[in-house]
């Protein structure tokens, strides 16, 4: 009787053991059970110098709602000006990214429409 | 075939502000060991190459601010573990907010994974660590995998040593626990 329980406690001291022991000492937990694509690190070089060139900031819009939205400005400056012979149309190319976007939410395009890139021009 | 430079080698290079050469002698060197982390950290290998793009793009940009007190790898490491972090933190928030059959279908599933190659114990380890809150799970991550020691992780995280070792002892008491139904 006291060796059965003398084992069982050996068994359960064991048990304890293994367990708080399973993180520490399994050198196959350690191990890297990760494959990737053939070819990935050929590549990576390639691809690290593409993600450092970086378009200019700026937004990128669907073209239907650019063309839709700027249309509507100047055929409603145009109007505008018909009847008020004040306000100057302005040239899109004069027009800031903040204006365009401002304009563009005015105009009820979602803002998860309007892609924001962050840019940056980098030259080698 | 060009050999890879020193990490000393490519610290000259930013200190002489030769960025180009500095940033492709940081690939050369280091590209290979920076994945295999970020990909023990988010498990998929689509997310561990966005993760990766967007360290090289903040490398980049934050050549000019090197200072080489740290050592280069330092600096890296530093960049890997907050990109990789910011990440699980984005997937959290993701996964918190999708609501019904959207959280099961964004949720990574490691079992369907054709690029992992674990057995069932692993599977459960990573499966366990993927569920710890993102902090604990980074926590998790350099000190169980990388076996940095509590300072070193304090001054990588920004958190004092004693909630780390809070972290850690409730992270690995989740994973031991994971483990043992396997």
């Amino acid at each position: 009787m006291r060796l059965g329980c003398l084992i069982y406690g050996f068994k359960i001291l064991e048990l304890k053991m293994m367990e708080s022991e399973t993180l520490k000492n399994s050198s196959r937990l350690k191990e890297n059970p990760f494959l990737v694509p053939e070819g990935y690190f050929g590549k990576m070089q390639e691809r690290a110098l593409l993600a450092r060139r970086r378009r200019r900031i700026g937004v990128v819009a669907p073209l239907l709602s650019v063309a839709a939205a700027v249309a509507v400005l100047i055929v409603g400056i145009w109007t505008w000006n018909l009847k008020f012979d004040s306000m100057p149309v302005q040239n899109l190319a004069q027009m800031s990214d903040e204006e365009i976007i401002a304009y563009l939410i005015y105009s009820g395009v979602e803002i998860e429409e309007i892609e924001i890139h962050e840019v940056e021009y980098q030259l080698d | 075939m060009q050999m890879a430079l020193s990490e000393e080698h490519i610290s000259e290079l930013i200190l002489a502000k030769n960025y180009g050469d500095a940033f492709e002698g940081i690939v050369k060197l280091y590209g290979e060991r920076m994945y295999w982390q970020i990909r023990r950290y988010v498990l998929s290998h689509e997310d561990a190459d966005d993760v990766l793009q967007e360290c090289w793009m903040k490398i980049w940009k934050n050549l000019p601010k090197f200072k080489s007190q740290s050592g280069v790898f330092t600096w890296i490491y530093r960049i890997v573990v907050n990109t990789s972090l910011t990440y699980l933190r984005k997937q959290s928030l993701l996964s918190r907010f999708a609501k019904g059959d959207e959280a099961l279908k964004s949720a990574y599933s490691i079992e369907s994974d054709v690029y992992f190659n674990g057995d069932a114990l692993q599977s459960a380890l990573y499966k366990a660590i993927s569920k710890l809150p993102p902090k604990q799970r980074m926590v998790f991550e350099l000190r169980y995998f990388e076996e940095l020691d509590y300072k070193t992780i304090s001054a990588l995280l920004n958190t004092s040593e004693g909630a780390l070792k809070a972290s850690y002892h409730f992270a690995s008491e989740k994973v031991k626990e994971a483990l043992q139904k396997c």
